[in-house]
């Protein structure tokens, strides 16, 4: 099958269809918003003129900057920025960061409200039009906009980095599941053997003697953590790997060799059915209320419990590509198992898989912002889409705060659910 | 059937073990020290050893965790009857840094079934298990966990089961619609509603709808929260009157737990009747001279009705995690407040019971669909 010729008619396929190319030009939207986000929304100006030395506070990495002996600019200073004796300074388009307290502004107010500013010398005007809260702010005066901007970065990322673990689990095991079923790999005595000592040894080396760091690694919250898992699974993979090979060489002299048919598929759908039948978001809730409020963690734990939909579609498109006679020729000329899986099977399955991956992350979307809606599992100084909704709730007259950020979860999930529906139309003519 | 019932009862069996052992895990995780917890109460009285000695006891927690135990061969055999977590720790660097070669030698470690989860599942000295619906004391207000979900179950079960019924209701009918023009305009409108209700999140409809109708701003139709009257009801009323009392209370919760499924069973309805309708049987049917009415309710739909079971298996479990969101919302007195109430003060029971029972629900709903699909279908019992 000429895998290049089938990619340039889907692509051409993926072309023609407007209302596809409309929704993903909306997402790159939100990743540009997401990417800029510190340079669209953000307290500190951009380049200001400050007793005749150029600062760049916004790009700069530091917190402070020494202007002459008595005078040191703080670059942390919040609002005050903007009260601050400059010959000269430009704004990023919206002048607050999401955590900018402006007190002068402070409980709720609406866009279309007077909104106040107070000078240097104690006397309040009405606020200049470049520092307006274009979309309101909240009880403590923070604003929504800035909020909404930040906040994409947070649900675009909790999306695609859960998507990606889930999509790393699920596919490789629906697919050894639905290629292999339980009939394929037969195993000796001795192996099954080594197999249980290999799963022992790397579970006591990775779990028992290094759980601590591990565990450690998570509390502080680093990316990093997720990777560790990943290298000692890859690791265990490894050991598991090399003393079924030795375990092989024993079985084919005691004459003791594929016997055992394993039952590969049978365990994978049993995993499945047991995730499956506890409600996700429950347990999802629960996992991070036991654990300390953290982004890493979220995207972790919504990863590792939402693979199950990619490995069920995986497990059953491999179940039908695997009995089509190109995979039979594949496997006369002496191709291995996994090359066949991989080149030859994946690029054919891949669009039906990715119409579940768009789905896995609306519904990562959806859990982010419910999570940080009702406050549950996320860090309590971040401020998200959830957790502007969640202001309004003993406040209903606060309308800015349910209409804007709620039109910006719907949209985004409608946006992942419109491209998810459309491809899976393309897949399916 | 009976020998298939029975096989599908057998067959959830691991799976309803595999649930609690991750329960377990769950409790057993949690931060803090129970003990310290429900102990506070003695602090002015003196006796506070005492009477962590006693809830120790009482819950089992001086007992190992499970049935065995993977360690290292530096760590001593009885090293979980350190209960001061402060202490274990130093115990434990202490071993790190002195145990050598003994850190890396694995040892199993065998404590039979006096332990905790054997305790907390089947019973033991002071709990009956949760086999038998025991599911621990709360840490905070010191009863029985069983007794405080059971009167929130209902109201949970109540309102899933409902919306569940309300949805298939209102879709079958906007499923069949949508078959039988699936070109003309209304159903195109329809279809662009339902797929936008699908994307929109439960708590934002759930704020919108409160917003705009529970608000005395806009338009006060409904009550705000709750769901029956502040004064509660009247004494001697009969069950009718009091669902007549709480009736407004439920409207708009009833919206938010149906709204979102609506979009996925009226698509499924329109996709399976509509493969019934190019067979052979329904032009059997046509010839006959039967009304296009009769062919659809009563042909077509016993048909595609497989489908529709086994959605009801996948719609369950999500409406009991979104009751989470929209009992917090219309503050509803179930199950997923009672949750997040309980996060929030640390009482971890109680979120292990909700998650254990909400998914022997669960699991309970996929046999039933399980059996539904045989009864439906006598081909699959075989």
């Amino acid at each position: 099958m000429n895998i290049k010729n089938t990619y340039l008619s889907y692509k051409k396929l993926l072309s023609k269809n407007r209302a596809l190319k409309l929704c993903l030009r909306v997402f790159l939207i939100f990743v540009c918003i997401a990417l800029l986000a510190p340079f669209l929304a953000n307290d500190k100006p951009l380049i200001c003129k400050y007793k005749g030395q150029w600062l760049f506070p916004a790009f700069s990495l530091k917190n402070q900057q020494i202007i002459s002996e008595d005078d040191i600019i703080n670059y942390n200073m919040g609002n005050d920025w903007k009260t601050l004796n400059t010959d000269f300074s430009v704004f990023a388009p919206c002048a607050y960061s999401p955590n900018t307290i402006d007190a002068a502004n402070a409980p709720r107010k609406s866009p279309f409200d007077a909104q106040e500013f107070v000078l240097n010398n104690n006397t309040t005007t009405s606020l200049p039009f470049k520092f307006r809260h274009w979309l309101g702010t909240t009880q403590n005066g923070n604003d929504v906009l800035s909020g909404i901007i930040h906040g994409t970065k947070i649900s675009l990322s909790v999306g695609f980095f859960s998507m990606l673990i889930a999509s790393i689990i699920g596919i490789i095991l629906g697919a050894c599941a639905g290629y292999f079923e339980n009939n394929t790999i037969k195993i000796g005595y001795v192996q099954l053997l080594f197999l249980l000592i290999g799963i022992f040894i790397s579970y006591f080396y990775s779990v028992v003697v290094r759980g601590s760091n591990l565990a450690a690694a998570f509390t502080n919250g680093s990316a990093l953590a997720i990777l560790r898992v990943f290298l000692l699974l890859y690791l265990s993979y490894v050991v598991i790997k090399g003393l079924l090979k030795v375990g092989n060489k024993i079985d084919i002299t005691l004459k003791t060799d594929n016997i055992l048919n394993f039952p590969l598929d049978a365990i994978v759908s049993r995993i499945i059915e047991i995730l499956n039948s506890i409600p996700s978001l429950l347990l999802i809730i629960a996992l991070s209320a036991i654990t300390k409020p953290s982004y890493t963690l979220l995207i972790s734990i919504i990863g590792f419990l939402s693979w199950t939909t990619i490995a069920r579609v995986t497990r059953a498109e491999y179940l039908k590509i695997k009995q089509l006679d190109y995979i039979t020729s594949c496997k006369a000329i002496g191709m291995s198992h996994f090359a066949i899986m991989r080149k030859h099977i994946l690029p054919n399955v891949f669009p039906i898989i990715l119409v579940q991956i768009i789905f896995g992350m609306a519904g990562a979307v959806l859990i982010e912002a419910s999570l940080s809606f009702i406050g549950i599992g996320i860090p309590s100084n971040t401020v998200s889409w959830g957790s502007l909704l969640n202001e309004a709730r003993d406040h209903f007259s606060a309308w800015w705060l349910v209409v804007f950020p709620g039109l910006c979860v719907f949209t985004l999930i409608f946006i992942y659910n419109k491209i998810a529906a459309e491809i899976s139309k393309i897949n399916q003519p | 059937m009976l020998g298939y019932v029975l096989k599908r009862i057998l067959w959830f069996v691991p799976t309803l073990f595999a649930v609690t052992i991750i329960g377990f895990i769950l409790l057993a995780n949690s931060p803090g020290d129970p003990v310290n917890l429900l102990s506070n109460g003695a602090k002015a009285s003196g006796n506070i050893e005492e009477q962590k000695t006693f809830w120790r006891k009482k819950l089992g927690l001086d007992l190992p965790l499970f049935y065995f135990s993977i360690t290292t061969l530096s760590e001593p055999d009885t090293l979980y009857k350190v209960y001061d977590e402060q202490q274990l720790k130093i115990i434990k660097e202490d071993l790190k840094e002195n145990g050598g070669y003994k850190n890396y030698i694995p040892k199993i470690i065998w404590y039979g079934y006096h332990n905790q989860y054997h305790h907390w599942l089947f019973g033991g000295a002071n709990s009956k298990g949760i086999i038998r619906g025991d599911f621990g004391i709360s840490y905070i207000k010191k009863e029985p966990v069983i007794s405080i979900i059971k009167d929130k179950l209902i109201w949970s079960v109540f309102f899933s089961v409902v919306s569940i019924l309300l949805a298939y209701v209102i879709s079958i009918p906007i499923g069949i619609k949508l078959a039988e023009k699936p070109e003309s305009k209304s159903s195109k409108i329809t279809q662009v509603t339902l797929f936008l209700l699908y994307s929109m999140p439960s708590f934002f409809v759930g704020v919108l709808l409160l917003m705009l109708f529970a608000n005395p701003d806009v338009l006060s139709i409904f009550p705000p929260s709750g769901i029956k009257p502040i004064e509660g009801y009247d004494d001697n009323a009969s069950l009718l009157s009091k669902f007549i009392d709480s009736f407004p209370y439920m409207i708009l919760p009833m919206i938010c737990y149906t709204y979102s499924s609506l979009a996925f069973i009226s698509k499924l309805t329109a996709t399976s009747i509509n493969e019934q309708l190019g067979l052979d049987y329904i032009k059997t049917a046509r010839a006959k001279g039967l009304s296009e009415n009769n062919i659809i309710w009563k042909h077509a739909l016993k048909n595609s009705a497989l489908p529709l079971i086994t959605v009801f298996s996948s719609v369950f479990p999500s409406i009991i995690g979104g009751s989470v969101i929209i009992e917090s919302i219309f503050t509803i007195p179930g199950m997923g407040l009672e949750t997040v109430k309980a996060i929030i003060s640390q009482d971890y029971p109680i979120v292990i019971a909700v998650i254990t029972l909400s998914s022997v629900l669960t699991i309970f709903s996929y046999l039933l669909a399980d059996i539904l699909y045989a009864w439906v279908d006598p081909r699959i019992r075989k």
